[in-house]
């Protein structure tokens, strides 16, 4: 007995950009979250994670359940978006497990992608991208990163292809209401999924402050302190940092595991560190206990922005690392 | 797929070759005993439909309206072949007021 459709579409190209055809409900919704929780694995050991629908970052590092619970959002969202939709306009019964399990599994070209950013070459790449800037790099590096480019692009259209094929299996609909509804769900998934990623404990990222230039010795103390702690991590040692040392919320934050994250990290942007070069002190308006106090980082390969934050009592507050640029932002 | 020879099992036209529009039954032989019925009578619904989409209906009543045993028989998603069944259910929708279920009910009992 012919399976309906094949008369005029052939299977490798059904498998290809919709399988659905063959594969949904839980059989579906399992192939579909084990991709996903690998993809959301291997994105937090190298520090991506999914910031929306089809967004895949690389971020600050963050506890590793943080990368697997935003893998497992940016399906369940849009997917509850796309449910919601297909209850409105199909005519058809829509079956949740339905629309979830093709949305998983659509989302399964996410591991490849991953598997391309995760990849050494690419990993390097990216790192002479951060550190020196596009016009350092040479021709063969233009090449590499435009023919990635290219790939990551198609994968990304392919995703988006898949996804609405099993919007439209899952819920038996098409045409444009089905375009429009998809659009929307997927518009509304991605500002979602960027939300309740940053609603997750202890996820924080450098915001631009309104801040002025003043004097201040206490620079040296913070010269002092940074020093302290990228050498330690030159050498192997990430330890916590005591009540003396740093505020209660950054020596939460700071964990060793985290400092192992930024250090390799690091390592591979900028080099070995080697010193640190005192540039200027920023008040801070909205908290005027802190202060800033910028360096010029010595590394091997590059010279970034060491910035590190203390309160009035010297303690750490805020200590990033990052390409140097002469305006504070 | 229809195995069968259309030559010895010639498919039942449902539409005119020439313009598309439905076809009527205008005779009727009986093979026993030569008695031909000569008139105007409509298709069944069912019998309206295509080949392939008859034998789909066949194997829905075979498997007694089973869409997850049907799916796995055609080799489909539960969702593909349901969204076949809603198509055919809309093609038949407007046939369905030659003849409500409940008087196929009634006649049924009568029987």
């Amino acid at each position: 007995m012919d399976a309906p459709q094949t008369r005029t579409t052939s299977a490798w190209h059904l498998w290809l950009f919709n399988p659905f055809h063959f594969l949904a409900g839980g059989q579906a919704l399992a192939w579909g979250l084990a991709c996903i929780a690998l993809t959301a694995w291997l994105g937090g050991i190298f520090d991506f994670r999914f910031t929306g629908v089809i967004s895949f970052q690389h971020t600050a590092p963050a506890p590793l359940w943080h990368a697997i619970a935003q893998g497992f959002m940016a399906w369940a969202i849009p997917s509850a978006l796309l449910y919601i939709g297909g209850r409105l306009i199909s005519r058809s019964r829509v079956r949740p497990i339905d629309v979830f399990g093709t949305q998983a599994l659509a989302r399964a070209p996410w591991l490849l992608i991953a598997l391309i950013a995760v990849s050494p070459p690419f990993r390097d790449l990216t790192a002479s991208l951060v550190a020196q800037g596009i016009s350092h790099l040479s021709i063969a590096q233009l090449a590499l990163l435009s023919a990635v480019g290219i790939v990551l692009i198609l994968l990304l259209v392919w995703i988006v292809l898949l996804m609405y094929r099993a919007f439209a299996v899952s819920c038996n609909v098409a045409g444009g209401r089905a375009i429009a509804v998809f659009i929307a769900a997927i518009a509304l998934g991605e500002v979602a999924t960027g939300a309740a990623g940053r609603l997750l404990p202890g996820t924080a990222t450098p915001q631009t402050v309104a801040s002025a230039p003043v004097q201040s010795e206490q620079h040296q103390l913070a010269a002092q302190l940074a020093t302290q702690i990228l050498q330690a991590h030159e050498q192997g040692r990430f330890e916590a940092l005591g009540p003396e040392e740093a505020i209660e919320s950054f020596r939460k934050a700071f964990t060793a595991e985290i400092q192992r994250h930024s250090y390799q990290q690091l390592r591979r942007l900028f080099g070995t560190f080697e010193g640190l070069d005192f540039v200027e002190t920023h008040s801070i308006e909205s908290q005027p206990n802190l202060l800033i106090h910028r360096f010029r980082g010595r590394y091997s390969t590059a010279s970034p922005e060491v910035r590190v934050v203390l309160d009035q009592d010297g303690k750490l507050a805020g200590l990033w690392i990052k390409p140097w640029q002469e305006q504070m932002q | 797929m229809n195995h069968t020879d259309p030559i010895q099992n010639p498919r039942l036209p449902t539409h005119c070759p020439s313009c598309a529009a439905a076809l009527q039954v205008a005779r009727l032989d009986c093979t026993e005993c030569d008695t031909a019925v000569l008139g105007g009578f409509d298709l069944p619904p069912l019998a309206r439909l295509a080949p392939d989409d008859q034998t789909f209906v066949l194997c829905f009543l075979q498997t007694g309206g089973n869409l997850k045993h049907m799916a796995k028989l055609y080799g489909v998603s539960y969702p593909t072949l349901r969204n076949r069944l809603d198509a055919l259910v809309e093609q038949l929708g407007p046939l369905e007021e030659a003849e409500s279920p409940k008087d196929t009910l009634g006649k049924v009992e009568q029987e």
